[in-house]
């Protein structure tokens, strides 16, 4: 069981580093908090690495279980989710290593059929699922910032948190990442940007301008 | 709000930033817990002490290996030394054995390369097509 010394002055003000200093304490059910509060983001983030809901949640439960046991090494430096989501991102790129999806190569993928001239063609679920898979067929250097950019909503400082390099490199990847998939798929380049919506502007924080 | 942050998305990013939500299945906390518990139950696995290197084994055979090789140097420093005249004073050797010297020390290289070709050879065989010989 995890066994380290809690910190009673920053657990008031965090519930996750409350519910972290039960469990170094010994109470194993505590844990059962963070599960709940970081469950969907977990499983969302091992689905944009896999697209397998089945394989998304059984990476997302080893997640926790390397969490838990990893526990008494959080140092509290950055914030839990950050260390929660670096901990998940190391363990889905490992297990991608090991099993990677079946994708096609970026060349072969296919080309969303007849040229979409609007955005409500590409609301499409199945073109718009042919191009969040080719993501995982991009080079793996690019695959990985694209991926958890786009989870992250687009937070470069989170993301670059995430990934444990520096923003400046997330972004030339980012570009890089972003320029295959726009020449694998063209006709991205026809439809009319769309308006944002208020939530998703504000997360665009560190200006998505810069990356274009 | 930032105003200088951009009103429109590039469809890319609307593609692969506005993804639905993947909900957790209604077991998936419960089933991780379970793990959890199983796990901190089981007190072997957690608890295992770490494995110590196996001086006991290893202290007597590096002795005796340094002890051979101190012995080994102080017989070729003795040795150099006892014959250091010989060697000097050495007498014009007959034209026959010098000019088989040559062949000698070219063979006995061919024995040292074939002596350090045959293990890696061995070893390729033995690795098959995975080696990276």
């Amino acid at each position: 069981m995890p066994q380290a010394q809690p910190n009673p002055i920053q657990s008031n003000q965090d519930p996750d580093l409350a519910a972290i200093d039960r469990v170094l304490a010994g109470d194993i059910n505590a844990f059962e908090a963070i599960v709940l509060r970081w469950q969907a983001p977990i499983i969302n983030m091992a689905w944009r690495y896999t697209r397998d809901h089945y394989l998304a949640e059984e990476l997302a439960q080893d997640a926790f279980i390397r969490a838990w046991r990893a526990l008494p090494q959080f140092r509290r430096e950055s914030s839990f989710s950050t260390w929660l989501f670096s901990l998940a991102a190391n363990h889905f790129r490992n297990n991608l290593k090991r099993v990677p999806v079946q994708t096609l190569p970026l060349e072969e993928a296919p080309e969303p059929s007849a040229a979409p001239t609007a955005l409500f063609a590409l609301e499409d679920s199945q073109r718009t699922e042919q191009i969040r898979r080719a993501v995982l067929a991009l080079p793996h250097l690019y695959r990985e910032p694209v991926l958890l950019f786009y989870f992250h909503e687009m937070d470069l400082a989170q993301t670059a948190r995430t990934l444990n390099i520096p923003e400046g490199t997330l972004k030339a990847r980012l570009a890089r990442g972003r320029d295959l998939l726009r020449k694998r798929f063209p006709s991205l380049a026809h439809i009319n940007a769309a308006p944002t919506t208020a939530t998703t502007t504000q997360t665009l924080n560190t200006s998505s301008g810069e990356l274009q | 709000m930032n105003s200088n942050l951009p009103t429109q998305l590039d469809p890319l990013d609307n593609i692969l930033a506005a993804e639905a939500p993947l909900l957790p299945s209604s077991g998936f906390a419960l089933s991780v817990m379970d793990s959890i518990r199983a796990e901190a139950s089981e007190p072997a696995r957690n608890f295992s002490p770490a494995i110590h290197f196996p001086w006991a084994r290893i202290l007597p055979g590096a002795i005796l290996a340094l002890a051979l090789l101190f012995w080994f140097l102080f017989r070729t420093a003795t040795l150099l030394q006892a014959n250091i005249h010989t060697i000097v004073q050495q007498p014009a050797l007959p034209a026959s054995i010098q000019l088989s010297a040559p062949l000698t020390t070219i063979g006995w290289l061919l024995v040292a390369l074939a002596s350090s070709l045959l293990p890696s050879l061995l070893i390729r065989k033995l690795m098959g097509r995975s080696a990276l010989l």
